[in-house]
């Protein structure tokens, strides 16, 4: 086979790099636009700059509890009404005092709303301790008697540390899903020749069937490895350079070591020798490249829905790895937060390179069968 | 040299009876000669040149270039041809200097070889002025004159043309036929497809005759003239049709 398919290769990353609109696209897309989506999703209440209202508190009783809890809150305005329920603009919540009980009626989608509920929540317990202190005390009775301790939850996650959480469950999701569309843009490397004619010429020029596969397959590889890691780069530019995430804190500072940035490198190269096999694969069997984007619309799908397990912190233990896609998501996952342990990544690549192998096998196969070829 | 022997080839189909598309063909093509085989639309000329060229395999039957079997020897027969077909595209991202390259390095040529042989086809082609352009802007007979470049720059003992003028106009047309002249004088071997009478009449020392995968007749233009007993190409062209239809 000596470097023919080297030349093949070459040839195709060399028609790829002139296509200006496929090139651009790739680049801008991994390295500008997700990041920017994901941060302008991330940050939209923020973005699109609307005030927010303040939160109307629907109370029925002139209750001092309440009222004197809602005095202190800035951002609020009291409603009162009677026991008929009403409408209010804006976002709002009801405090309904049932006996000894505040029954609080509030939406937990809306964030601003749900913030106040809970300064409200601790500010009614905390005159509800106050209350039970004086009690208490008339009746020469600590309260510490009564609370002899107390418990209290400390976050001993940094900056860096949350922001590893995020990038971990944002960065694979994405990469694999840029592999899969990229890869899929460089369809054209494997249904080109016969979409534009040209591959009855290379059939019968001196080069093996298996050096042509091979070829194409490196260059498809190549350009979706480089598009997933300009994503990859994008997310961390932007994590670090001040358009946070939604969830990520503020003057984070986040980098990858050498061996994060390694791990990520060979899983994503490992994925994109799959991926790329497949296109190959299904490009060879396709008449055109419209005939190709049917078969290919299935496996974003499928690895939409794999790609998605890297949202998960469940520990799906060593056999999980070693299915293709999924294995690569959960090792991606490990490599943010700092826990890969090589041997999963092994499987990964190991059950990655299984099916790579026998893929190939059968478009060299068909590259041989005259009716996939020729097929009208 | 050329020949075939019982060639036979038949496509199966999803729909109906398997297509004969060879039925036993016998055809020679000696060494230095031009051989046009001459047929209607769907006589099996593309598929003959299909199998000659290595890109399909014969149902039944054999066929030899220069002794070399196309079941056994592919990748020698492969070293002697250059294809064109009317069929074929050219890479659109590149320049004919680089598809001359790309196919002449495929092809275990060295670059200095390559060199040699670009430079000689670019002045016999007239493609000097666009040798360094990219083919996306081409017209039709400049794209014809880079697959005719790229099936030389081998420098092939063979030449196969699968209806080299087809879809091209008068001025194109013609001079690909002076193209594959000046290859004839070069002593070349060519085999070309075609259903246009003229071209035949006009370049061929032989030709072939093929009609339903099955070669009819076979000679000089004077021989089939003095088989069937016309003078014109057309009328000895529809009278060997006529009487193989009329059995």
């Amino acid at each position: 086979m000596k470097n023919k398919f080297w030349l093949v290769f070459r040839k195709e990353i060399t028609t790829m790099v002139r296509d200006r609109r496929l090139t651009i696209s790739v680049v801008v897309i991994s390295l500008l636009v997700m990041p920017l989506l994901m941060g302008f999703i991330g940050n939209i209440d923020r973005l699109t700059g609307a005030p927010d209202l303040p939160v109307t508190v629907i109370v029925q009783t002139d209750d001092d509890v309440i009222l004197e809890a809602l005095s202190g809150m800035s951002e609020v305005r009291i409603y009162r009404v009677g026991p008929r329920f009403e409408m209010i603009d804006g976002p709002s919540f009801r405090v309904v005092r049932e006996g000894s009980l505040y029954r609080i009626y509030a939406d937990g989608t809306n964030g601003q709303v749900w913030r106040a509920v809970g300064e409200l929540k601790e500010r009614i317990e905390s005159e509800r301790d106050r209350r039970v202190a004086e009690a208490l005390a008339a009746r020469g009775i600590s309260p510490a008697e009564l609370k002899p301790f107390d418990v209290q939850l400390v976050d001993t996650a940094g900056p860096d540390r949350r922001a590893s959480i995020l990038l971990s469950v944002l960065i694979p999701y994405l990469a694999i899903i840029l592999l899969v569309s990229n890869a899929n843009r460089a369809m054209y490397v494997a249904v080109g020749e016969k979409e534009k004619n040209t591959l009855a010429t290379l059939l019968v020029s001196n080069v093996p069937r298996r050096a042509i596969v091979i070829g194409k397959i490196l260059a498809i590889v190549l350009f979706s490895v480089v598009s997933s890691l300009l994503l990859v780069l994008g997310m961390i530019l932007f994590a670090n350079f001040g358009f946070s995430l939604e969830g990520l804190p503020e003057g984070v500072n986040y980098s990858l070591s050498f061996t994060q940035v390694a791990q990520l490198i060979v899983n994503l190269t490992a994925l994109a020798f799959l991926i790329a096999s497949i296109i190959m694969l299904l490009g060879t069997y396709a008449r055109s490249a419209r005939e190709a984007g049917i078969y290919t619309t299935p496996l974003l799908f499928i690895a939409i829905f794999l790609a998605v397990f890297s949202f998960s912190s469940t520990d799906f233990g060593p056999a999980a790895y070693a299915a293709p896609i999924l294995g690569n998501a959960l090792s991606m996952r490990d490599t943010f937060l700092g826990g890969l342990v090589p041997e999963r990544l092994l499987l990964a690549i190991g059950g990655n390179f299984i099916l790579f192998l026998a893929l190939v096998a059968a478009t060299v196969r068909m590259y041989h069968r005259e009716e996939i070829l020729f097929r009208k | 040299m050329i020949q075939t022997e019982n060639l036979r080839k038949v496509f199966p189909s999803k729909k109906g009876a398997p297509v004969v598309a060879l039925d036993n063909l016998n055809l020679h093509c000696a060494d230095g000669a031009v051989y046009a085989l001459l047929g209607p639309n769907g006589a099996g000329k593309t598929t003959t040149l299909r199998i000659l060229s290595t890109l399909m395999d014969p149902t039944s039957g054999e066929a030899s270039v220069n002794g070399y079997s196309i079941r056994k020897d592919k990748p020698a027969i492969r070293r002697l041809l250059g294809v064109v077909s009317y069929e074929m595209g050219v890479y659109e991202r590149m320049t004919p200097r680089e598809i001359g390259y790309y196919f002449g390095r495929l092809n275990d040529l060295d670059d200095r070889d390559i060199a040699r042989n670009l430079a000689y086809i670019f002045e016999l082609l007239r493609m000097e002025d666009f040798a360094d352009l990219r083919t996306d802007t081409f017209s039709t007979g400049m794209k014809q004159k880079t697959v005719i470049m790229r099936a030389l720059v081998t420098n092939p003992e063979i030449l196969l043309f699968d209806e080299p003028t087809a879809g091209l106009d008068l001025l194109t047309a013609k001079s690909v036929m002076d193209y594959i002249r000046l290859l004839k004088h070069e002593g070349k071997t060519i085999l070309f497809s075609t259903h246009i009478l003229w071209e035949a009449e006009k370049l061929a020392d032989t030709i072939g005759v093929i009609h339903r995968g099955q070669l009819i007749a076979e000679g000089s233009l004077d021989h089939l003239r003095a088989q069937t007993g016309h003078l014109d190409i057309e009328d000895v062209f529809f009278s060997l049709i006529d009487t193989v239809d009329a059995e």
